[in-house]
């Protein structure tokens, strides 16, 4: 139903400029307003390449979203005074308009006429279709292009491209925008001969062309003077890569940097009082939580989880780790994606109740387990201890086992760790993906091993299911379930903290968690 | 001549057990390098897909055959972390490292020396106690903890260190490209700006650094003066009227200079382990901080390559110091 | 070129000069090994007197406040967790000095026997031992260290391993040099020509006779092996949370460095420094004692020889290992 709604929407390009500007701040003519400004930015890494199809960390897909464009992009809207990605809703791009038929099956895409690559190449509906090709031969990207259902893209004409997919799928629209689906001048690409050329060079359309990029030291933006859509205000980009976090918040404090990413919780909190810098600490959609895996005893029973879920000091993971950059998480599924609710979640700080459970369990005098932990968060660290103090005071003792990344990662994928903390982001927003990769019985990433064929039929029922109303009550049913088996106890939610100087403004925030430049602008330069 | 040719033949055994070694080291490791590059979110699919890219579905004859096929051809591998030729990365990172490690060298020879020698012409006396205590102090300090208190110290407390962030400022720019080594590129185009900026930034870490090197360089210096002082010829030197200055710094130093040569040379080899940490605290943009992140995302070719270069490095500096001693001591080729 | 190791004059004249004089009286004379066996009593002591009196349990979070300066309650301040830095410390002497202990051991009982096999015994295998043993040098120590303590598995007992295994050229090669010597000295000979068994020999008259540049190398492989599972502890391949640490303690008070909160780092490093410099110290100590004529020998925790004051041939005769 929506998708026909949408598919209906032809907006023009004066709409498409209206609405961006709207949703980037109150003073949305400086947004629009082409300046001489430059930006540094500090990123904690230098990104591994810049192939769209490949790119699968922060900075590359920063890069990424800088240089390229997509068929289709998010809404915006404002929530509490900020910009954020209305990510329910779809709106041109490099398309100017879709449609599809009734069956939902077959999706027409008119491009725009007036779209140039850097080099000055037209782009063509041959572009687009080479371009998904790309994507589905990827090795990454592959994954999202499956996902999607797609089974065929073919040109229409020089300005149209059709698509088909296997079933109607309510998450093709959704992965559409997503930077992975950028176009590329496959000429260029084909040109050059070299299979890696795109990972080390760009050939897009968007905003910004990469003029050097050095993951050991620094990137430098220029933007796209020819750009089909609003031009940047910013003129150039700099991309400091710098690793350690309070090396990052010193140069935004000395002002050597208008913008850092990725701050540890406590140097947010004294970067509250320094002069000229403005957090941006918002909810977004990457999740923690603390895995048991449900086919290892004694996790095998869901009494002794739950008694898990209550022995866990909630709080005090949001206020001495955290520093308050973070919120509770109540549902399998984060507070920001559509159909979130927490019926069925219970779970507190009570170690009275936990001791309650576990004697249900006929574990009253307590037992011991291994904890997997990865490195390279602080933060799961910190977690871990405060969490093993709480359960030696049931009576259970949680051995830490400490792993660098690359074992950690092995591990889960044996689907034997007994228990482990994960970050989950889901840049898809939508509980299907969601659900579908991390709690059904078949999710690739279903460590745990929670099984529920109850949820199993939900999950698959909803896929299909082309009405979105219908769809979340269906999604509704299945976080009532898994919140009930508790498989995992929830830790919290992340905010997405931006820190800058007060000059810059602009940033929205997307449930991918990445900064678009081309969004950004600079008073007073 | 024969001697360097036997010596230089003699590494190949071990440099190929180097070889063999450190490629089924990186084999047994845990840890999946397509699942490290792919992330958490991976499905199975694209790990598959991933592995057939990266080569790692082959059997593991084929992976070594493949290696040092490749080696021969001077082809160092790619590393995935950072989406580029191992070899690129080295030529943007090895600068900096060499930077780093020579002025510690550097530093560790000019304070060292003296300190040695002066320890020796006191021997015995109080000077010379206080000078050995020093070096054991030196020699003992663990790098990690002695960077984090240059940091402390002379960044944040008394502000006299620019941020412990890389090798420049951020609005100096690089000077222009000759050697990669950003003091001596400086000079050499006049760059006064950059020069006083790398400066600024390579003095702290190279401090630290150098703080093994002055341990151990004065101590060797110590001990070979304290030989070369106990010959006759130096007594002779004395009886003969020459001034305590000209019997050292000619007669002692000079006979002494084999010895320090051999102990200035192996402590290059030293340098460049302590720089994997020094580079890490100070964010150097060097081979060190690589060799940390290959090993934490199992990248197999860069922490290959870089095995190999230290193996290099080791045999080669041995091998100089054994020709230069060769030199200086003609004795010891029949040794 | 393993082969070119010289014998050392000094070397037979030193060992029997000491068996009539008391090591123990002989360190006594020395300050500075005073000193050093001053530093491994009080960390020692620590470390046990705190098993039954420490002033908080080590792992207990929220004995204090978070993040407390030192104080009269807290003498070394607490941590971001609220837990007593000096009971962690202390809690760390422990820690540290096994590590050492397993470390050194291992070393010890695969290094000797390697280089004492390939002394006596010579030949092909001799020389395809101290091959590999030339390898393992080759190899830069604390990548070699980090890749074991990764493949070992997680946890303190890999690192300990892994520190053991990389130290055992060292001994390997003391051992062997001291054989090669020693082998070509009249009392071996004349051993051989009464009839007396290899197996005799090498434990009756060899093994003895390189007692004193082991034990010198065993208290330097201390401190060498103290740095680098806390070096290794450091970057997240040593000890496990909460276990208290040295190495993981100052990783763990890394962040707050710039923020001001220093004591979080300084108490473990201090830790770190002084029990190094007191097994240098100490080593330092024991070869003056147990061989005056060597007493200028320069080394440094992990890089020496105890045979030679000069090196004739470098690759043999000395090598620099470094770490952290």
């Amino acid at each position: 139903m929506t998708k026909r709604i949408l598919s209906t929407v032809a907006l023009g390009l004066a709409a498409v400029l209206g609405v961006s500007a709207c949703g980037t701040n109150a003073n949305s003519t400086s947004a629009a307003k082409k300046t001489d400004a430059s930006l540094t930015v500090a990123h904690s890494e230098g990104g591994k390449t810049l192939d769209p199809a490949e790119a699968n960390d922060g900075t590359s897909d920063t890069l990424v979203i800088a240089a390229y464009d997509q068929l289709v992009t998010y809404e915006k809207k404002v929530v509490n005074g900020k910009p954020v990605a209305k990510t329910e809703t779809i709106v041109p791009m490099l398309a100017e308009s879709w449609k599809a038929d009734k069956a939902g099956t077959t999706y027409t895409f008119t491009l725009r006429k007036d779209v140039t690559f850097h080099n000055g190449k037209k782009m063509t509906s041959d572009d687009v279709v080479r371009s998904f090709k790309h994507i589905a031969d990827s090795a990454s990207a592959s994954f999202l292009y499956k996902m999607a259902g797609i089974v065929s893209v073919t040109a229409n004409g020089e300005n149209s491209v059709v698509i088909t997919l296997k079933n109607t799928n309510h998450l093709f629209l959704q992965i559409l925008p997503m930077y992975s689906f950028s176009i590329i001048d496959m000429d260029a690409a084909d040109k050059a001969g070299d299979p890696k050329w795109l990972a080390k060079n760009t050939a897009g359309t968007g905003p910004y062309v990469v003029d050097s990029w050095d993951p050991a030291t620094e990137a430098k933006l220029a933007r796209n003077d020819k750009y089909w859509g609003t031009a940047p205000a910013i003129k150039t980009v700099n991309m400091k890569f710098i690793g350690d976090a309070s090396n990052r918040l010193q140069l935004l404090k000395k002002g050597s940097v208008d913008l850092a990413l990725e701050l540890a919780p406590k140097d947010v909190e004294t970067l509250k009082d320094s002069s000229g810098v403005v957090i941006d600490s918002r909810p977004s959609n990457k999740i923690l939580f603390f895995a048991m895996n449900n086919k290892v005893p004694p996790f095998d029973n869901p009494k002794v989880r739950q008694a898990i879920s209550y022995a866990i000091p909630y709080d005090k993971l949001l206020t001495d780790v955290m520093k308050g950059q973070a919120t509770r998480m109540k549902s399998a599924v984060a507070s920001s994606t559509p159909g979130f609710v927490t019926t069925g979640y219970t779970a507190t700080y009570d170690l009275a109740q936990a001791k309650k459970l576990l004697a249900e369990a006929g574990l009253a005098t307590g037992f011991s387990f291994t904890f997997t932990l990865g490195s390279g968060f602080p933060d799961w660290n910190d977690d871990a201890v405060l969490i093993q103090a709480e359960l030696a005071k049931i009576g259970v003792t949680m051995n830490i086992q400490n792993m660098a990344r690359a074992q950690f990662l092995e591990a889960l994928a044996g689907k034997n760790v007994q228990s482990y903390i994960s970050r989950w982001t889901s840049f898809v927003n939508d509980p299907g993906y969601h659900l579908g990769l991390l709690l059904t019985s078949t999710g690739t990433s279903n460590y745990a091993n929670y099984t529920n064929p109850q949820l199993d039929a939900l999950w698959t029922k909803a896929a299909t299911e082309q009405d979105a109303a219908a769809r979340n009550t269906l999604y509704e049913k299945a976080q009532l379930l898994i919140n009930q088996d508790s498989p995992w106890a929830y830790l919290y939610e992340y905010n997405i903290v931006v820190a800058q100087r007060s000059t810059v403004d602009g940033y929205t925030s997307y449930p991918d968690a990445l900064i678009r430049y081309a969004q950004l602008n600079k008073k007073n330069t | 001549m024969p001697f360097v040719f036997q010596r230089v033949f003699s590494m190949i055994p071990t440099l190929a057990g180097v070889v063999v070694g450190i490629f089924l080291i990186t084999r047994v490791l845990p840890g999946d390098p397509a699942r490290t590059l792919a992330g958490e979110q991976a499905a199975p699919s694209i790990l598959a897909k991933l592995r057939e890219h990266m080569g790692l579905d082959k059997p593991l004859w084929q992976q070594f055959v493949d290696y040092t096929a490749g080696l021969f051809r001077g082809d160092l591998g790619y590393a995935w972390h950072t989406g580029h030729p191992v070899a690129e990365d080295f030529a943007t990172r090895f600068p900096a490292t060499v930077e780093l490690g020579i002025a510690a060298l550097f530093i560790g020879v000019i304070a060292g020396i003296p300190l040695g020698v002066l320890s020796a012409v006191k021997h015995g006396r109080f000077i010379d106690h206080v000078t050995r205590v020093i070096s054991l102090v030196g020699a003992s300090m663990p790098l990690f903890w002695l960077g984090l208190l240059v940091i402390w110290l002379c960044y944040s407390q008394l502000g006299w260190a620019p941020a412990p962030v890389g090798r420049l400022g951020d609005d100096v720019q690089p000077p222009t490209h000759i050697t990669g080594l950003y003091l001596l590129d400086s000079i050499l185009t006049g760059d006064t700006m950059a020069l006083g900026n790398s400066f600024a930034h390579l003095i702290w870490p190279a401090l630290v650094l150098s703080v093994g090197a002055i341990a151990m360089i004065s101590r060797m210096t110590r001990s070979a003066m304290l030989e070369v002082l106990g010959q006759d010829y130096i007594r002779t030197a004395h009886a003969k009227g020459l001034s305590p200055t000209t019997v050292v710094s000619v007669h002692a130093l000079k006979n002494a200079a084999p010895a320090i040569t051999t102990i200035v040379g192996l402590e290059l080899g030293q340098l460049l382990g302590g720089a994997v940490i020094t580079e890490t605290i100070f964010s150097w943009p060097g081979i060190g901080g690589y060799v940390t992140k290959s090993i934490d995302a199992t990248d197999y070719a860069p922490v290959q390559a870089i095995t190999l270069l230290a193996a290099v490095i080791y045999l080669v500096v041995n091998l100089l110091v054994d020709l230069s001693q060769g030199m200086f001591d003609p004795r010891v080729r029949h040794g | 070129m393993a082969d070119q190791q010289r014998a050392n004059p000094h070397q037979a004249r030193v060992v029997q000069a000491d068996r009539s004089t008391s090591i123990v009286t002989l360190l006594f004379r020395n300050p500075s090994a005073m000193v050093g066996f001053g530093f491994i009593a009080l960390w020692t002591l620590g470390g046990l007197i705190s098993l039954a009196a420490s002033p908080y349990s080590p792992t207990s979070t929220g004995v204090g406040g978070l993040l407390e300066a030192p104080s009269l309650e807290h003498l070394f301040g607490t941590d971001n967790f609220g837990r007593d830095i000096l009971s962690r410390v202390l809690a760390g002497a422990r820690v540290s000095l096994w590590t050492g202990l397993v470390a050194v051991s291992v070393s010890l009982l695969v290094g000797v026997p390697i280089g004492a096999v390939a002394g006596y015994v010579g030949g092909s295998l001799g020389n395809a031992l101290m091959r590999i043993m030339d390898m393992l040098l080759a190899f830069p120590s604390l990548l070699l260290a980090m890749a074991l303590a990764v493949a070992l598995g997680p946890g303190l007992s890999s690192a300990m391993i892994a520190v053991g295994i990389v130290g055992i050229p060292e001994f390997a090669r003391i051992m062997y040099g001291q054989t090669v010597s020693l082998r070509e000295r009249e009392f071996v000979e004349a051993s051989t020509a009464i009839g007396l068994s290899n197996r005799a020999i090498l434990f009756r008259h060899i093994l003895p006779n390189a007692v004193a540049p082991i034990i010198v190398r065993c208290a330097l492989g201390m401190g060498y092996a103290i740095l680098t599972a806390a070096a290794l502890s450091f970057i997240g391949l040593g000890a496990q949370p909460p276990t208290a640490e040295w190495g993981v303690m100052i990783s763990d008070g890394r962040g707050y460095i710039i923020t001001g909160e220093w004591w979080m780092t300084f108490f473990p490093g201090a830790a770190i420094a002084t029990s190094i410099l007191g097994f240098n110290l100490l080593g330092d100590g024991l070869r003056d004692a147990l061989d005056p004529r060597l007493r200028t020998v320069a080394h440094r925790q992990h890089s020496l020889d105890s045979t030679t004051a000069r090196p004739t041939n470098p690759t043999t005769a000395t090598h620099t290992k470094g770490t952290s």
